[in-house]
């Protein structure tokens, strides 16, 4: 079988910010064959970007370390640079030169000789469509512009190693696609290694061999697209209630249930904290300043308070065997216990129910990682002083 | 702890080819920011005319100018850096397969090259409006005051690399400007003169001394009002050996210090 062309052991970062400690990747260990496309996929703030960014020397692991090409991130760094290349999920072009001038530029410190440079430059372009942009100043790229030169510059030359962070965020569906191709004409016809990160279920599934879920720091399950769906044994079926008592009394009617692997409860968006206070607000209110009563009024009484129990999750997947036809015993046990079921849907697995079920969460539900959405700010306004 | 092996070996792995694309790359970025260069100029020509009248001693002051100016623009070139760091394209410098190195040198390069630009300019134009006086062998002097342009702005800009190599942002940036470039600006003796106190001798350990005084060795040159502290190949030598000090510190803090 194919060599590993990365091994990655016990690798940890932990920052401090402030006083406090953000342990951001937490020992994790695995390894990426010769050849292959790996993909990370995992929400806000898992840890993607660190990993890629001690994998590829630009930040120090706080300790455990991983070789890269056959090179040890900390003790040969300018090795592993020479057979990497990187595309950052941030901005990382230089808003001041025309955007050939940003490509050469990359080319040239990649050791891309003048011929096969200017080839490549040209054929880059075309495939993120900026071949009318190219003389045209960074600055004045709209976002997708930018985003589009970024990636076409990371493929300008052919490492052993190819880190992507998030490549085809926030693009088109179109040039997605191109992006997509070139990216497996890369792995098959030069077998670059391909290691991305990624928030798209499609991507994932369309580009990966294999795929590792990350979570917290963590990896939580490492395995190829077919088998993390394999795992699942079963179809899901979505169901949403009234409101959460409705739901409980469901999860508690269910619990016997044959062939049910896993019932999982989908988190509204409103945070805990947020929460909290607001129950606490609403408390305040209710009692007048005094002691707050022990027991909670009807809720259906009071707005605020019918508000926030809406905030309470109301639905919920169910990892079934055989759905489609355990689907209609389902609904008749809601309907003999009086449980109004709004909505149903069965779903055959797909990565994201995957996702779902191993992280307990939609990828899309979280926010933004705080290191990122600080630099953006910094880079608006960078901007807009220029 | 980190980076013992190839140590040696990668202080000596410099890849000129990248680091003149990046000088380059410097170089162009000046000159599309026109008022860059004006501000610059007008800054000094303001010193110039307000600190020369003040003191009267017009050719005296403006042979000290000339390298503050170059002082003011090779800082910036380090400022250029924390600008890249902040706009991301520092990663993309940071993640190349070249060398700290290649990259230290290519900035000095660059920066160097900027600075000069500026320290000639301004030499041009202090002598046009007869700073050091009208006399047949001005345009000589001039010419022998470039190589000590060169030399300060190389310094300068070494300077400025090595106070950005930690620098995140620009708060820190205006820090040091007021607590080094400001004091560095006043006891180089570019505008009250220190040749004879005893306050000259303390003024030697500022880099700026040396240039001001080399300066005011080749434009000053059969002035009778001369004063200069040094022999010119002692500031040469001093120039030197301060900006090779400068660019190995700060080579090495680079090699230490994270890129995101
Ligand atoms: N320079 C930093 N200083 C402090 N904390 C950081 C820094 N960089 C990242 N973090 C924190 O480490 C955690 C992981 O961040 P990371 O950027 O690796 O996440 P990610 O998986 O790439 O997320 P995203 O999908 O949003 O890009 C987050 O909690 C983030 O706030
Ligand atoms: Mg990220």
């Amino acid at each position: 079988m194919a060599t590993n062309i990365i091994e990655v052991k016990n690798l940890t970062k932990i920052f401090d910010v402030g006083t406090n400690q953000v342990e951001a990747v937490k020992g994790i260990s695995f390894s990426v064959r010769e050849g292959e496309i790996f993909g990370f996929l995992g929400p806000n703030g898992a840890g993607k970007t660190t990993t890629l960014n001690m994998l590829s020397t630009l930040l120090f692991p706080t300790s455990g370390t991983a070789k890269v090409a056959g090179y040890d991130i900390n003790n040969e760094p300018d090795m592993v640079r020479k057979n990497i290349g990187m595309v950052f999920q941030e901005m990382s072009l230089d808003i001041d030169l025309t955007g050939k001038e940003n490509l050469e530029l990359h080319a040239i410190m990649y050791g891309v000789d003048k011929k096969t440079r200017n080839q490549r430059i040209m054929e880059m372009l075309e495939i993120v469509q900026l071949t009318d942009k190219a003389n045209i100043l960074v600055k004045n790229y709209s976002g997708g512009m930018k985003r589009r030169l970024e990636i076409a510059r990371g493929l300008l030359h052919y490492p052993k190693c190819l880190f992507l962070d998030e490549p085809t965020l926030g693009l088109d569906p179109q040039t997605r696609r191109s992006i997509w191709d070139h990216i497996k004409k890369l792995n098959e016809e030069y077998g670059i290694t391909i290691i991305l990160t990624t928030h798209y279920m499609e991507e994932a599934d369309a580009l990966c061999d294999r795929i590792c879920i990350i979570d917290h720091g963590e990896i939580i399950a490492l395995d190829t697209s077919e088998n993390l769906k394999g795992h699942l044994k079963g179809d899901t079926i979505s169901l949403e209630f009234e409101n959460f008592k409705a739901l409980k009394k469901f999860e508690a009617k269910i619990k016997d249930f044959a062939g049910i692997h896993a019932i999982k409860i989908i988190t509204p968006k409103t945070n805990m904290r947020q929460m909290l206070s607001k129950m606490a607000a609403i408390r305040a209110q209710m009692s007048g300043g005094k002691k707050p009563p022990a027991i909670m009024m009807d809720p259906a009484k009071h707005d605020a308070m019918s508000k926030m129990m809406r905030s309470l999750p109301t639905k919920m997947n169910i990892i079934i065997e055989n759905g489609s036809e355990k689907v209609a015993s389902l609904i008749k046990i809601a309907n003999d216990s009086g449980i109004k079921i709004k909505s149903l849907t069965i779903k055959q697995p797909s990565l994201e129910e995957v996702f779902i079920h191993y992280t307990g969460r939609s990828i899309r539900d979280e926010n933004g990682s705080r290191g990122a959405t600080m630099r953006e700010i910094m880079q608006r306004r960078m901007r807009s002083v220029m | 702890m980190l980076c013992e092996k190839g140590d040696i070996m990668n202080k000596i792995d410099i890849n000129f080819t990248v680091s003149f694309a990046l000088a380059k790359r410097e170089f162009i970025k000046y000159l599309r920011n026109k008022s860059r260069v004006i501000t610059s100029i007008f800054q000094s020509l303001m010193f110039l005319f307000i600190f020369g009248f003040a003191i009267g001693n017009q050719a005296l002051v403006s042979a000290g100018i000339i390298p503050q100016a170059i002082l003011f623009a090779g800082i910036f070139s380090g400022v250029s850096i924390v600008m890249d760091r902040m706009l991301g394209f520092f990663k993309e410098i940071m993640v190349a397969p070249i060398s700290r190195t290649t990259i230290t040198i290519g900035r000095a390069i660059g920066g160097t090259l900027v600075a000069s630009i500026q320290g000639i300019i301004l030499i041009t134009l202090t002598s046009i409006f007869g700073a050091f006086g009208y006399e047949p062998l001005l345009f000589l002097k001039i010419l022998a005051a470039i190589p000590i342009i060169f030399l300060t702005a190389f310094l300068t800009t070494s300077l400025g690399n090595l106070i950005s190599t930690r620098m995140k942002d620009f708060h820190q940036m205006q820090f040091i400007m007021t607590f080094l470039i400001m004091p560095l600006f006043f006891t180089s003796g570019a505008i009250i003169d220190f040749v004879g106190t005893p306050f000259f001798n303390f003024t030697l350990i500022n880099p700026m001394t040396y240039c001001v005084d080399a300066m005011r060795h080749i434009m000053l040159a059969g002035n009778p009002t001369i004063s200069v502290g040094l022999p010119l190949y002692v500031d040469i030598l001093a120039i030197l050996a301060f900006s090779l000090a400068f660019i190995i510190l700060s080579a090495y803090i680079f090699r230490k210090s994270e890129s995101v």
